[in-house]
Formats: C-alpha cells, structure tokens, sequence
C-alpha cells in the first residue's frame, strides 16, 4: 500500500502545567516501519503518541507525517489511526459496525464497505462474529476489532498504545505474530508504545528507548540490546553488570585495580580519552563464575552472594569488595560454587562494552 | 448444593430487615388505596352512598364521557410539551455537568439541580405566583423598562404559566438520569469517533447521543408521567380554565361525591402509566445489552 508515509518528529517538547512531559524528542520513523516507543510509565512515549494522532499539541517543535506538518491539526484532519489502550469500542455497535465506523466517516459506498469490513474480519480470524455485540466478545477478539477498526481506514500511520497490554501471556505471544503478519502483509507504518521490553524487542524494526521525556537511544533491537548507550537503557532492557572503571592508555582499570583490554566500539568508546571515568556493561549471560583459584581469564574477584537455579541456566550474583554487584546467567552444567565463597567473574573482552558513567 | 452459611444467611435476613420499611411502606401508602380505589371503581352510588356491588357502569360512562377524552388530550398534550421542553433543556445542562466541569463544580451543580425538591411544590408554585402575577415581578419590570405599557394578563392564570411550571417542576427529573447517561460515557470512545475523522458534530451524533439515550428515555418517562397525572401546578398555575384529567378526577370526588366514577377514570389513568412504564423498561433492558 503506498499511503503509507513516514513520520518525522523534530525538537518536540510538551510541557503540563510546568512539568516537562516530553523534553525534546526528534525522531526519524522511515515508512513503512514498525517502531516501538519504549519506556517506563511516566517517561511521555504516551504524551508523544497523542500528539502524532493528535489529542496533544506539541508545546514546541514539529510533527510531520510524509514530509506535510501536522501541528495544530485536530485528530479528525490526520490521516492515522490509534488502537486505544482499552480499545474503546463503541459499545452500542456490533463488531462490524465498529470495523465499518471509519470507512462510513469516510463516506465510502455501502457495498465497499461491506466487502472491506468482510475482508478485515476474515484477515483478523473473526469470521462468523461480525453481528456480535461487543460486549459478547472475549479480550483477545476486542483486541482484534479495535486493531482491524484502526487498520481498515489504511491510515498513513497505525498508532499502538500498549496494544497487548490487557492480554495474559499466552494470548500476547499469539497476538505479537499477529501483528507482526499483519505489518509485513500490509505495509503501513506502525509506531507502538510499551513498558514491555520483550514486546519491543520481538515486534520492532526500531526502538526508541525512552526515559524522563527524552530519547535514550534509538536503533535496531539488535543494537539497543547488545550495545545499550547508555546505564538507564543497559538496564531497562535486559539485564547488565555495570562495572565502574577508568581508561588508561592500553586499557582500561577496574574498581579493584584489574586491568583489560579496552573494548572495542560502543557507544562511550568514541570519547573515552585517558583516565575518563566510564562504566563498562556487559550481559550476565557472558559472564562466567570460577572458583578463585582456577580462574584462566582475568575478571573480579567477588563474594557468592545467591546461586539461584531455574532448569535451564543457573544464576550466580556476587558482590565485589567496593560493592558492585555482579550476575552470571549460564546454562547450569558446571559446578556451581558455594554461596559465601570468593570466585572470578570473568567475561571476553568483546562481549563488554563502554558507556559514559 | 451446600447450604447457605450462617454468613450469607444473615446478610440475607439483614437486607431483608433493611427492605422491610421500605416495603411496608410500599404497602400502606401505594398499594393499600390503589387497590381500595380498584374496588370503588366497581361499586357504585345509591342516594349519595358508596354501595357494593359489581358493576362495570362506571368504567363505560368515564369512557364514554367526551369531556373525560378531552381533558385526557389536554393531559397527553401537556405532558408531551413539558416533556419535550425539559428533555431540549435538560440536555445542556446534564451534559455540561457531566463533562465540562471539574469535580468540585459537578458537586456544587448536582446538589443545586436537586435543591427545590427540599422545598414543598405548593411553596415553590406559589413564588411563580408572584413572578408571573399581573402585579408580579415581571411585569412590573417589564411595564417599569418602558417595554410594555400595561402588563401582561397571560402570564399567569394560562395554560403557558402551566407550562412554566410544569417544566421547572420537571427539570430536575430529567436532568438528572440524563447526567448518569452523559458522565457513563467513556472519553475514549468519543476519542476513537475524532480518531476515525469524525469531527466534534458527527462523533456527538454517532456516539454521545446513542449512548445518551437510555438517560434521555429515563427522563421522558419521569416527565411524561408525572406530567400525565399532574394536579397542583395546573390548579394553582392554570386557573381552573383547562380541565386536565387529574382536575376532572377531583371534580368526581369532590363536587359531583361520585366516587365510583372517579375512582374509574383514576384506575384508566393508572393503567396508561403502567402500560407505558412497562413498554419503556423493556426497551430500556434491550438497549443496555439484555437479553429478552
């Protein structure tokens, strides 16, 4: 489908009665992407999104939809369309009076709209429920209907917020596919909003990983999650052992003096000039736990605070002598070592990277 | 099935110690002399006295009485008026409390819809008295602008101070179920109509006012029957002019002390509000989602 356009957000800043909701965001959603705004609750991915569909207006900065600014337009002269957290169904119109709402707005015939609506309903799996009531629906179908009522418009740009929110697990997974099918089959440019990490990560061509109202990084999953550019993304998404550390000029000191090679990359890498103060990350499923004496691979040396054995992997976190804490995630074969003992932390070099303090 | 606990037992007698009251009540004030009322109407008068026997005369001649049909027309015009003018009154008013004042003034405003209603009817209509009357205050400042030169005779004593009345009498009725309609209402779905390109109008026409309706029948309902069997505000208001079908009724009691005759035309006027109560609860079940 080429409506479809790309969205461009430029220095937006939204601001409430004082308080700063968004505090400068510039965004570039190429078309026909799926990008998630992630986030903790109060970091305004939902502010942000309520000005692109346009129940907000941006205190400053620009807001364009295929390259044509949108500012100070009401919702009903943008062409994008919102699955809403709770769905909001109209309540006195049956399922497929619900799909056919925009289409009638839009003042398309009758029997396009019937072969429209009939189309959507078979694509959603919802055959068969189109008379129903709304409120004779289960969760997992309302979700569907307020998808199919938003993508049955073609808008230029599908607003998603938290989409699977109200879904248990089970139908989440089954519901991420879906959406998933439902974008590579369409085309449409998709930007979703989540506190779900997982979500972010299975759903998304981009993510914007948000915090306090500004972008922390924007790049692929793989990016955001193997190399996080900053602590608030490392620990937001997934899990990261932040270890305080010193560059030197062949390397990099550790808390306790532990020299390593300075990693490659990273985004703290480029202006980590002799004896800056960094943090250096690296994931707890690269991090290996040996006994102290046995340790073949230089690492921090910390007391065995827990072992926790879950099936699959075994975690192991320890504490330093300064007090950092650190976490070993590694499938469960090799002994573990007993709690209150001293081990070696240790991990390749090019599994760890840099990020500012 | 088990046995209901010793818990739900006594919440059980508990609820139906709290019903009590109310049910008896119930009984003494509106079933008791509904159903004497039932009985005189099949009796009849015999040199000035109630005698009972079994007979279906007083129904006949109340049916057949053109001067009954009239002042039913009048009672159903009435009403239909009263009712239509407090639903067009009513709705800007609940919807303005309902959606466009923060919560402390929602307070404020409900508590100001519902306040004449501490004050007796009789006192409230006899200060429209002394609004509408010829020396009254509106035509007093009407004539003392220079507006009018001598003041206006219709404005009390007419059917239009019965209107007026009737209509401030029945604004609350309607202005508050039509607020339990309008504030039920969830902001989103208006949201989702503008999101769909419905602009202010359409979404109002497309979601506020359907989901509006069960408030809107509510207050019709309230209106209407009230309106139907209304007697002070037409007496003290009207002046005796029109006979509306409550007033006829107390000429049969009173005057004519044909109480057999009067109680039948009562028990037709009891029977429209029942028929017309039952219809509009069944639309009402269907239209929130019951099944019949």
């Amino acid at each position: 489908m080429s409506r479809s356009e790309g969205v461009t957000l430029a220095g937006v800043v939204k601001r409430y009665e004082g308080h700063l909701a968004v505090a400068g965001v510039s965004l570039e959603v190429p078309r026909g992407a799926f990008v998630t705004l992630l986030g903790p609750s109060g970091c305004g991915k939902s502010t942000l999104l309520r000005m692109i569909s346009g129940f907000a207006e941006p205190t400053s900065g620009d807001i364009r939809i295929g390259g044509a600014s949108v500012v100070g337009l009401p919702p009903y002269r943008r062409d994008t369309a919102m699955v809403f957290q709770d769905y909001a169904l109209f309540p006195h119109r049956t399922v497929e009076e619900n799909l056919a709402f925009g289409l009638r707005i839009r003042r398309m015939d009758k029997p396009a709209i019937r072969a429209r609506v009939a189309a959507m309903l078979e694509m959603l799996g919802l055959a068969g429920l189109g008379g129903r009531r709304v409120s004779e629906i289960s969760g997992g179908q309302a979700q569907r209907v307020a998808l199919g009522r938003a993508l049955v418009v073609e808008p230029a740009v599908l607003l998603l917020d938290e989409p699977l929110g109200a879904l248990d697990l089970k139908l989440r997974k089954q519901m991420q596919a879906e959406l998933k099918r439902l974008h590579r089959e369409l085309g449409l440019t998709f930007i979703a909003v989540t506190h779900d990490q997982e979500e972010a990560l299975n759903l998304s061509d981009f993510i914007a990983v948000m915090n306090a109202g500004r972008i922390e990084q924007y790049g692929t999953p793989e990016e955001v999650y193997a190399r996080p550019a900053t602590r608030f993304v490392a620990d937001f998404v997934g899990e990261a052992n932040l270890v305080p550390a010193t560059v030197e000029p062949d390397g990099l000191r550790l808390e306790d003096g532990t020299r390593l090679p300075l990693p490659e990359g990273g985004p703290g890498a480029v202006r980590a000039a002799a004896g800056a103060a960094v943090t250096l990350a690296v994931r707890p499923e690269a991090v290996e736990v040996h006994a102290a004496a046995t340790g073949t691979r230089p690492g921090l040396a910390a007391r065995v605070e827990e072992v926790l054995y879950s099936g699959a992997a075994r975690r192991v976190i320890g504490r330093t002598a300064a007090g950092t804490r650190l976490t070993s995630l590694q499938p469960g074969a090799a002994a573990p070592p007993e709690r209150g003992s001293l081990a070696t932390f240790s991990w390749a070099p090019a599994a760890s990277w840099i990020i500012p303090a | 099935m088990s046995a209901p606990g010793p818990a739900a037992r006594r919440a059980r007698r508990l609820a139906a110690a709290g019903l009590a009251p109310l049910l008896l009540w119930q009984c003494l004030f509106f079933l008791v002399p509904v159903g004497i009322l039932a009985v005189i109407s099949v009796w009849s008068m015999e040199n000035y006295r109630l005698t009972p026997d079994l007979t279906l005369a007083n129904y006949t001649a109340a049916l057949g009485n053109a001067a009954v049909w009239r002042s039913l027309l009048l009672s159903v015009r009435t009403a239909l008026f009263v009712t239509v003018a407090c639903g067009l009154l009513a709705y800007p008013i609940a919807y303005f409390i309902a959606r466009k004042v923060g919560r402390r003034l929602r307070l404020v405003l409900l508590v100001a819809v519902v306040a004449p209603f501490w004050i007796s009817i009789v006192m409230r209509i006899a200060a429209w008295r002394i609004l509408l009357g010829e020396h009254g205050v509106i035509n007093q400042f009407l004539v003392g602008t220079g507006l009018i030169e001598a003041p206006l005779g219709i404005l009390l004593y007419s059917p239009l101070s019965t209107m007026i009345g009737l209509v401030y009498a029945y604004l609350p009725l309607y202005v508050l179920p039509l607020y339990a309609a309008i504030d039920r209402i969830e902001q989103s779905w208006i949201d989702a109509a503008k999101d769909l390109n419905a602009g202010p109008l359409r979404a109002f026409w497309e979601v506020t006012l359907p989901l509006s309706l069960p408030g809107l029948v509510v207050g019709a309902v309230f209106c209407f029957i009230f309106g139907l069997g209304e007697f002070v505000t037409p007496a003290l208001l009207g002046g005796g002019k029109q006979l509306l079908l409550s007033q006829i009724i107390q000429d049969q009691f009173q005057r004519r002390q044909d109480w057999p005759g009067g109680a039948a035309i009562a028990m037709v006027l009891m029977a429209m509000v029942m028929g017309l109560l039952a219809v509009s609860m069944r639309w009402l079940r269907r239209a929130s989602g019951e099944r019949p």
